[in-house]
């Protein structure tokens, strides 16, 4: 299976030249093991995301924005983006959080159904990037919600977003 | 030089009393120093009376440290010609009040309630006391761009109140969208009033997204604030650190090399066309046709890797540099060129099967209009103001960079519907195609960069540019030791968010997303 997908990556991913695939080993950092055995035993073949642009960008947003694309095209893994966030699985939360989006990610956050994975995209959702200190942000994702995944990248690369994505569902294990 | 002259003694014959001083810059843009009083008056001369032109923007300083005074600049450009005219009204007798020019200029509203809450200066007469980027967790009194606000500040959570505008009346109700969009897109809110489907009103909220980019930029090296730059407005990369450097080296009277010029041309056009693209294919989105919405993104897709393969980034990032760019795009001739001439094939198909389809063409033709007189109002540019006929573009009126080399057209359209956004961005995107291909053309040689000599202190200039939004404009002033001192950025967006809530009203709330997709507005750039 794990192959089947890699070499899916590979060829359905429009790079040129298959080495330049080079997904970055680093990309991501699991924060949370334990959320991400959980996620394998349940979202393993299907899970559903719910993104909230906390302040990013919007660089973070079009990376996400072109997994839907038929390059990419996230949903032949079994991965939907969903409209509320009642009905996710999984909050892709990207951008430093802003004090004036704060309430806003709380609140979403509190109406995403348990068990709910977070992952931070992007190096403004790790710390607060090149944002960080600054009086109108509250600082990296964790500040105001728990975060089990983070996804480097200023933006991270689609490929990266979609690898990180297969391995909380456990297609990919490497 | 003489039509500068001329026209600086103009405005000192119709207002004597209230210019007290003007100076031309290196750059060539006009300086009028006028009492504050009279503001109201000689701006809307400008505006109304003379010339026609948008309020491209209006911002205030903190020179506190200089002479003791707030500053409120204001710029126009002269329609279809490169000179920028820039008012400058000290506050200096102590008070921060200054007359508002919403009551004659309906422009004017935004960028004052933004100085309010920023600078803390009283626009007296303008209607809208609301705060606008400093939203209901922040403490009263708070006025970050001032001076002695620092950047770093640990602000408590403040509960303050906002209230929308309510439309009452048998039969209304109201549809409040936002913060957090159904789609992946950035936050805002949205409050319709509506009575049955059309929606008679829209309040569009933004600055959720405030990050302090301004006051960040303060904080910063001359140099390091283009990386800042780039990263205001994700899809706009390369427009906005172009603007920045721009007003950089006009500031610093660097000269950038020829095949410098020559690369940001590509890579400002390279943005558009992926933008463009993309816009095409979100249109097709929004009106179900799914078919044209996946031959779009793979267009787009397409362009985006040559970005990456091209510069390292797919959006471009860190190809342009403070007097120059970091590689040379004319190594990639042929791989450029050949990506380009499918790019061209794509489009066009895409554009034929779309403008056959009768569904489409129902769906797009008369949706959304924003008139001509409403746009001028509004002071909106960019693409939704050629839909409307209004024919501007600072690539051909105040040529930058190459542009002045290449022959290219400005699409205009008149109806200002869905359906002539969407012809612009069509077109332009042929347009860019054709600008690279000139480009690329060209012999060109010699360093790739010239090195920014230190810039002295108190040193300002303004950088403006066409992004595929519409003009950015960047106004930098220096500080001691090659610091920013002040930094105003504009997004076309700024102006252009209005224009969205007067073209749908009218409209059924779901041709919102429609319309919302064919100004295709950021918020990031928007609320800074
Ligand atoms: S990580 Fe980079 S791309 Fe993502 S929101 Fe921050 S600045 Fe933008």
């Amino acid at each position: 299976m794990q192959r089947l997908i890699l070499s899916l990556l590979k060829n359905r991913i429009a790079t040129k030249n298959l080495e330049d695939l080079d997904i970055r080993k680093d990309c991501m950092e699991v924060v949370n093991k334990t959320s991400i055995d959980i996620s394998r035993k349940l979202f393993g073949s299907s899970l559903h995301i719910r993104e909230v642009d906390a302040g990013s960008c919007n660089a973070c947003e079009l990376e996400i924005n072109a997994l839907n694309n038929p390059i990419y095209d996230i949903e032949r893994f079994g991965i939907h983006f969903v409209a509320s966030p009642r009905h996710a699985d999984l909050l892709l939360v990207t951008g430093p959080v802003s004090r004036n989006m704060e309430m806003a990610l709380k609140k979403t956050y509190d109406a995403t159904p348990k068990p709910k994975i977070v992952v931070a995209v992007g190096d403004c959702a790790r710390d607060g990037g090149i944002f960080e200190n600054s009086y109108a942000i509250v600082g990296g994702v964790d500040k105001v919600i728990p975060v089990d995944v983070r996804i480097k990248g200023c933006p991270p690369r689609p490929q990266e977003l979609l690898y990180t994505l297969l391995y909380i569902m456990g297609k990919i294990r490497s | 030089m003489d039509e500068r002259r001329l026209l600086i003694d103009e405005i000192k014959r119709e207002f004597p009393e209230d210019v007290l001083s003007t100076d031309i810059s290196t750059s060539g843009d006009v300086y009028l120093t006028i009492r504050k009083e009279s503001l109201p008056r000689i701006a809307n001369f400008l505006h109304e009376v003379k010339y026609k032109t948008p309020l491209l923007s209006m911002f205030g300083t903190d020179e506190r440290e200089l002479d003791g005074t707030y500053k409120i600049y204001s710029v126009f450009q002269i329609p279809r010609r490169p000179i920028f005219i820039i008012l400058k009204a000290p506050l200096n007798d102590g008070k921060l009040d200054f007359p508002s020019i919403t009551p004659l200029m309906y422009s004017g509203s935004l960028f004052e309630r933004e100085m309010k809450d920023m600078f803390g200066f009283v626009p007296v007469g303008n209607p809208d006391t609301r705060h606008m980027v400093l939203h209901e967790n922040f403490p009263e009194g708070i006025h970050p761009l001032r001076k002695d606000f620092p950047y770093k500040s640990a602000l408590n959570k403040a509960k303050g109140l906002y209230s929308l505008h309510t439309i009452e009346g048998e039969g209304m109700f109201e549809i409040p969208v936002g913060p957090v969009h159904a789609g992946i897109i950035e936050p805002g809110h949205f409050r319709f009033s509506v009575a049955g489907e059309p929606i008679t009103n829209l309040e569009i909220r933004l600055y959720y997204k405030h990050k302090g980019i301004e006051k960040l930029m303060e904080t910063l090296d001359i140099h390091e604030g283009c990386r800042v730059a780039e990263r205001v407005s994700g899809d706009s990369t390369v427009g906005h650190a172009v603007a920045y450097c721009q007003a950089l080296e006009k500031a610093s009277g660097t000269e950038t090399p020829v095949l410098a010029k020559y690369n940001r041309v590509i890579a400002m056009e390279l943005e558009r066309l992926y933008n463009h693209i993309a816009d095409i294919g979100g249109i097709s989105t929004d009106v179900a046709f799914l078919f044209g919405a996946a031959h779009a993104g793979i267009l787009r897709e397409k362009v985006v890797n040559l970005n990456e393969e091209l510069t390292g980034s797919r959006f471009l990032r860190g190809f342009i540099t403070p007097g120059g760019v970091t590689r040379d795009l004319f190594r990639a001739k042929d791989t450029i060129t050949s990506t380009l001439q499918g790019t061209k094939e794509g489009i066009d198909k895409l554009a034929e099967i779309l403008l056959a389809s009768a569904s489409f063409l129902d769906r797009v033709k008369t949706t959304g209009i924003l008139g001509r007189k409403t746009a001028e109002d509004l002071a909106v540019t960019g693409p939704p103001a050629r839909a409307a006929g209004i024919d501007l573009d600072i690539r051909r009126d105040a040529p930058y960079e190459a542009y002045g080399e290449v022959q290219f057209k400005v699409p205009i359209y008149k109806d200002g519907d869905v359906f002539s956004r969407l012809c612009v961005r069509i077109d332009e995107a042929f347009e860019s195609i054709s600008i690279i291909e000139q480009v690329l053309d060209k012999k060109a040689d010699g360093p790739l960069k010239t090195e920014i000599r230190t810039l002295e202190p108190y040193r300002y200039a303004l950088g403006c540019v066409e992004g595929w939004r519409g003009p950015i404009m960047y106004w930098i002033m220096s500080g001691p030791e090659n610091r920013l001192y002040r930094c105003k950025i504009k997004d076309p967006s700024f102006c252009n968010w209005s224009g969205l809530s007067y073209a749908v009203l009218g409209n059924i709330v779901p041709d919102f997303p429609l319309c919302n997709k064919s100004f295709n507005l950021s918020y990031a750039g928007n609320d800074l």
